[in-house]
């Protein structure tokens, strides 16, 4: 088994693209670090139950994104940036879009890792990953909007 | 054509049906349910013609849905629609008994040509054996 990988940029894009119907961009940024601000955390575990990987999100693009895998009305996402958190329905919708990104986590000869759950902020578990593990820092461009997107990997 | 759609995710549920109504298959009744457990109730009442599953689900998942279904002796054809794509796990979807295994995302031309193949095997099974024509017989 090989350990894994961060997900590259254009793999990013198209599934972004091809699942959400949008046009999509991603970015891979020179700083990779916590972003500062409401931010909504997937946490991605192996089949041990071991956090292995994590994806920190900009609440913006977490509410864009599952808006957009939901068709959700403007209202909803208004509101959602005004709580500063993400939930309900918009939440179970940035959830599956969490879920697909675990493709990009998985791998031949790679230990299979699946969605654990999403949360709002940064567990503490996540911060730990963040400062022993591998990271990369993405610009994502969903439409109109554009945001962070840090994806973490325990060494 | 029945189909009985087993996903988590209310979004992933849509985009399926939509999908399906993209593809240029007969459709005749869709039922969306949440989880394996909502699938098997269904099994008797809805008698779908075939089953679109994701793997991971809460409960139970969508391997130990098909393996139990096959245990119990129910044939309904069975296709995956996941982010589940390692090797390992689609021959373990076939060995237990899956038409197919399709990766999210997917689109309209690649969901119709799978289920496509999995109605010309039933067609073919069934005139092999003289059975009622494709979709005429119930289990």
């Amino acid at each position: 088994m090989t350990s894994h990988r961060l997900p590259d940029p254009e793999d990013l894009r198209t599934l972004f693209r091809d699942l959400l119907e949008l046009p999509s961009s991603v970015r891979k940024r020179s700083v990779a670090s916590l972003p500062a601000g409401e931010l909504v955390t997937a946490r991605y575990i192996d089949d041990g139950d071991v956090l292995v990987a994590a994806c920190v999100a900009d609440l913006e693009l977490a509410v864009a994104a599952g808006s957009a895998l939901g068709l959700v009305g403007a209202q909803v996402t208004a509101d959602a940036l005004r709580h500063g958190e993400i939930r309900g329905p918009l939440l179970d919708h940035y959830r599956e879009v969490a879920n697909v990104v675990s493709s990009l986590l998985n791998g031949p000869k790679r230990p299979h890792l699946r969605l654990s759950d999403v949360v709002n902020g940064v567990p503490d578990d996540v911060v730990g990953l963040a400062d022993s593990g591998s990271q990369r820092q993405y610009t994502v461009g969903l439409g109109p909007t554009s945001g962070r997107l840090l994806a973490l990997i325990a060494a | 054509m029945r189909v009985l759609i087993a996903d988590d995710s209310r979004a992933m549920r849509m985009i399926v049906l939509r999908t399906l109504r993209q593809t240029s298959l007969m459709i005749d009744e869709v039922l969306e349910v949440p989880d394996a457990l909502a699938v098997l109730a269904e099994m008797t009442d809805f008698l779908p013609d075939l089953i679109l599953s994701d793997w991971n689900m809460p409960g139970m998942s969508g391997i130990a849905l098909l393996e139990l279904l096959r245990q119990n002796g129910d044939t309904t054809p069975f296709g995956f629609i996941t982010v589940e794509s390692s090797p390992a796990m689609r021959e373990r979807a076939i060995d237990a008994g899956a038409a197919f295994l399709l990766v999210k995302p997917f689109d309209a031309e690649h969901l119709g040509e799978m289920i496509s193949e999995v109605v010309a095997d039933i067609a073919a099974s069934n005139a092999a054996n003289n059975a009622v024509p494709y979709w005429g017989a119930r289990r």
